[in-house]
């Protein structure tokens, strides 16, 4: 079984299997063909054993027994056999052996020549026979060779296939007495029977007259009739000892004559040594078969070594290792290739970890070191009560600063673990994103306040409607002209706050678009009459909000405004002082396509990848773009929360965050 | 001692300067990588406290290139990270020695020490001159036995001269060792604090220590030295044409008035 997982072996056995099959198929072939040249061969004595004593039987008056056994004796492969006529008695013989006998042979060869008519010749022969017949059938029998029957059946004008039936049957008889036998092989030689009938009975024609065939067969041929010869060959199983005597029994019945003929040619050796041969060269390529498909396999495998040797060099070090293409067949090159992008992958994600890691340390052990470090320098000596309030104050900042990335980093889990539950509600987001631009504004000037020192100028909640409604006012104000310019800037001097706008498609109709949410709460009024204002603050920055005001979606408005709220600070801190900030948003089909765009210095391409991970910054610092690099990958996770895309496109001028929300 | 602090985040920043000035020290801080290298490039500091993941320019390449521009003062680099690699890649690119972030501020002072020390070859932290001792870790000068309090700036002053005993130190040299960009611009302030010095450790003692060499400087040596004064003058330029200057760097002394000119526009320009 654990072969069976070994892909080498897998293949080595598969390779061998084929082979095998190859092999025998071809080992198949070459057996049955070379049997079928064996057999012919084989045959061949049998065949002109049967002519010859057909031609013998067509000579007639002139037929001598001499004259067949002389020519039985020149057919080569030599054969043994006994040959009865009739009336059962052995008319010629050789029994098997090395040589023919010397002895029996002028017994025969004299008594036809002093009475050359056909009836004595039987009778003489019989009486030779019958006492040596047990003798020759004992000796074929040690042989261990298969026995071959010929009957030769001479029959006159009427119809031998009765008489043919009839042979058959009683051949049958005798074959069912023995115990084995190829029954095939009778079958087979049949259609050569046929050959051979045809044969005799066109020989006698041209050889023999009528007149010698009535002498031969007097009392079952008619003289008249002209002599025709039929050779039947039976093959017959090896019978046990003692039992060729029984074959003649039937004989007087059917009027034909019977020879037992048996080829001397060493078939069953050389089948044997054949198939010898085909076994142990089967044997032998079994044992190459397997060398080489062991070989081929391992060859076939060398490459995944390859690989895997490359890969295991790989750990968290090294990890820019590659494997090389060019050592490579083509087939292996897409799996090189795969393997390749998928350490790149790796390898990014690996970076990714790391830059995590140490931006994360970075960012929480630097304020933590600020707090000790100050803690413990004011601890090192007494100190008045102003310079302890004032390191407690600094203390406290830096605290807040940390709590602030530890709410941001446990609201990242929380949505990435998905514990956050959605409040899901219609909600206009045109004026969503109003809102939160107007809430970056407060801040902007709560912030500018405290550090010039003065009051913060609109951070109550009805300074901030009245501020809003400013806008509006203002634009309603300058309509006329803003249709005709398209292009309005209206600067106010309140406290250094600019609002510019850009008044494209201006209509005096009042839009009914926030009141038919009522659920939504937003300071701005109803009748909004301007399709685009555009603030800033701080001073320089153009915001242009092109939203479609009919664009509705459903969203949990705090998550949501958070994440725009991310997106609208980065778009200001990463932004030229006097540059634009511009959300559209496209409606298809069911989603919504919203970009924002700032006209900032944009994100070096080599950075553009990372900057929704945790703590990344395109630069790493505090003081000016302030929070800790969490804003996008905040946005980003609410945005997924929603089941939408967020993506970034940059080229220095123009940076796009391209947000897909359903609808 | 005059120490540069480079660190983005201001509130560690500003306490670390705080620390180090209540402990004598002369301390200028830069808040981003190109701010800080424009300041260690042009002022002879004793030590830096550089941050590695600082704005504008990356801690390690402003390393890199201060050390390539021949600047060879004392960095001490001052992190939150504290990988093995990182560390050694800090110590390779050039820094003497790595804090890692949090950490203890009587650490980060002996570490500084040490650095100055190892500086002007005194491995001893009691400095002596003849009878006067001066123990530099708690800040204690004696004579004779007998324990002489020093103001802040009177010590600096001290510790810098019997760091570089034995040599002219000259009055800009003195002035930038011992006065940050907070200092008066006013030379007179480094005489009336030399004067005070002179009286406290020369004064009540027969033999004088602290001697001033017309058109040079100032010499801190025992009387019984073999080395006559005119010698000493004459071995100050000898070194100073030579290759191996005395401490910090082959960058020249600045005048203080050019220096805070620089430092006032660099500042304009950061922000």
């Amino acid at each position: 079984m654990k072969i069976l997982k070994s892909l080498r072996w897998k293949l080595t056995l598969w390779f061998v299997l084929l082979l095998m099959v190859i092999f025998l198929v071809l080992g198949i072939f070459v057996y049955a063909s070379r049997r079928q040249a064996l057999y012919e061969k084989f045959d061949a004595g049998l065949h002109l054993t049967a002519l010859s004593i057909s031609n013998f039987l067509a000579q007639g008056e002139d037929n001598s027994l001499a004259w067949l056994e002389s020519k039985l004796n020149s057919i080569e492969p030599a054969t043994s056999f006994f040959i009865y006529d009739p009336a059962g008695r052995i008319i010629l013989r050789r029994p098997p052996g090395p040589a023919p006998e010397p002895a029996s042979l002028p017994e025969p060869l004299s008594e036809p020549e002093p009475s050359p008519a056909s009836p004595s010749v039987p009778a003489s022969l019989s009486a030779a026979a019958s006492p040596s017949a047990p003798a020759s059938v004992s000796s074929l029998s040690q042989s261990k060779n298969e026995q071959s029957v010929s009957a030769e059946l001479s029959a006159g004008q009427k119809s031998i296939d009765p008489l043919e039936q009839r042979l058959a049957e009683l051949l049958g008889d005798y074959r069912a007495k023995q115990s084995a036998g190829p029954a095939s092989y009778t079958i087979k030689l049949n259609a050569t029977v046929k050959d051979h009938t045809e044969r005799a009975d066109t020989g006698p024609d041209t050889a023999t007259g009528p007149h010698s065939d009535s002498g031969l067969h007097s009392d079952r041929v008619p003289a008249e009739s002209r002599p025709s010869y039929r050779v039947l060959f039976y093959y017959l199983p090896l019978p046990p000892e003692d039992e060729v005597p029984a074959a003649p029994r039937f004989l007087p019945q059917t009027g034909i004559y019977l020879a037992l003929v048996k080829s001397s040619y060493p078939l069953d050796e050389d089948l044997e040594a054949l198939g010898r041969l085909l076994i142990i060269s089967g044997l032998f390529l079994l044992g190459l078969a397997t060398a080489g498909g062991l070989f081929l396999s391992s060859r076939a495998l060398r490459p995944v070594h390859q690989i895997t040797t490359t890969l295991r060099e790989i750990s968290g070090s090294n990890l820019d290792i590659r494997i090389k293409e060019e050592n490579f067949d083509r087939e292996l090159i897409p799996l090189v290739e795969q393997l390749n992008a998928a350490l790149d992958r790796l390898q990014l994600a690996f970076e990714r970890e790391r830059r995590f890691t140490a931006d994360s340390s970075h960012e929480l052990r630097t304020p933590l070191a600020a707090m000790i470090n100050e803690l413990e320098v004011s601890i090192r000596k007494p100190r008045s009560a102003e310079d302890y309030q004032q390191t407690i104050s600094e203390v406290l900042a830096t605290a807040q600063e940390m709590e602030n990335i530890l709410e941001d980093l446990l609201l990242l889990a929380r949505m990435e673990t998905g514990q956050k539950s959605l409040d899901l509600r219609p909600v206009n987001l045109r004026h969503m994103i109003d809102e939160v631009w107007n809430r970056l504004q407060n801040e902007a000037r709560s912030e500018s306040a405290a550090k010039s020192g003065r009051p913060a100028p609109a951070v109550s909640p009805t300074a901030t409607g009245e501020e809003v409604k400013l806008a509006p006012e203002a634009a309603a104000a300058h309509g006329l002209e803003s249709q005709m310019k398209n292009d309005v800037s209206i600067e106010q001097d309140g406290d250094g706050v600019a609002f510019t706008g850009k008044a494209s498609e201006l209509s005096l109709a009042p839009k009914s678009a926030a009141s038919t949410h009522p659920g939504e709460t937003f300071p701005r009024t109803s009748d909004s009459k301007t399709e685009d204002i555009g603030q800033s603050f701080p001073p320089g920055i153009k915001f242009y909000n092109e939203i479609d005001p009919a664009i509705v979606i459903r969203a949990d408005s705090n998550q949501l405004r958070r994440a725009w709220l991310n997106l609208l600070k980065n778009a200001i801190n990463y932004n030229n002082p006097d540059g634009e900030i511009r959300i559209r948003a496209d409606r298809q089909d069911d989603k919504v396509v919203v970009t924002v765009s700032n006209t900032g210095p944009g994100i070096p391409p080599d950075k553009l990848p990372f900057i929704f991970d945790r703590f990344y910054r395109a630069s790493h610092y505090y003081s000016e773009a302030g929070g800790a690099g969490l804003g996008l990958s905040i946005a980003k996770a609410i945005i997924e929360l929603y089941g939408g895309t967020i993506r970034a496109s940059s080229e220095p001028g123009l940076t796009t965050f391209e947000i897909t929300l359903p609808l | 001692m005059r120490i540069l602090i480079i660190e983005d985040h201001r509130p560690l920043a500003q306490s670390l300067a705080r620390g180090l000035r209540e402990e004598t020290y002369a301390v200028d801080t830069a808040f981003d990588g190109e701010e800080g290298y424009f300041l260690a490039e042009s002022n002879p500091y004793d030590a830096i406290i550089l941050d590695l993941i600082i704005p504008k320019l990356d801690g390690l390449e402003l390393l890199k290139k201060l050390r390539q521009k021949g600047i060879s003062t004392p960095v001490l680099i001052l992190t939150a990270l504290d990988a093995p690699e990182q560390i050694v890649a800090g110590l390779e690119t050039g820094a003497d020695d790595y804090l890692i972030k949090p950490f203890h501020f009587e650490e980060l002072l002996a570490r500084i020490r040490a650095l100055i020390r190892r500086e002007t070859h005194h491995k001893d932290p009691l400095l002596k001159v003849a009878d006067l001792v001066i123990n530099t870790r708690t800040r204690q000068v004696e004579r004779s036995g007998q324990e002489i309090v020093l103001t802040a700036k009177e010590y600096a002053l001290l510790e810098y001269l019997a760091l570089h005993q034995g040599e002219v130190v000259s009055r800009s040299e003195l002035w930038e060792h011992a006065y940050d960009w907070a200092a008066e611009l006013n030379s007179n302030v480094l005489d009336v604090h030399l004067h005070h010095l002179r009286q406290k450790i020369d004064q009540p003692f027969a033999t004088k220590l602290l001697h001033t060499v017309k058109g040079a400087g100032l010499v801190l040596k025992c009387p019984d030295d073999a080395v006559g004064i005119e010698e000493l003058v004459e071995s100050r330029t000898e070194s100073q044409n030579g290759p191996a200057s005395e401490d910090s760097s082959g960058v020249m002394p600045h005048q203080p008035a050019t220096r805070s000119r620089r430092r006032r526009d660099s500042a304009r320009g950061s922000r």
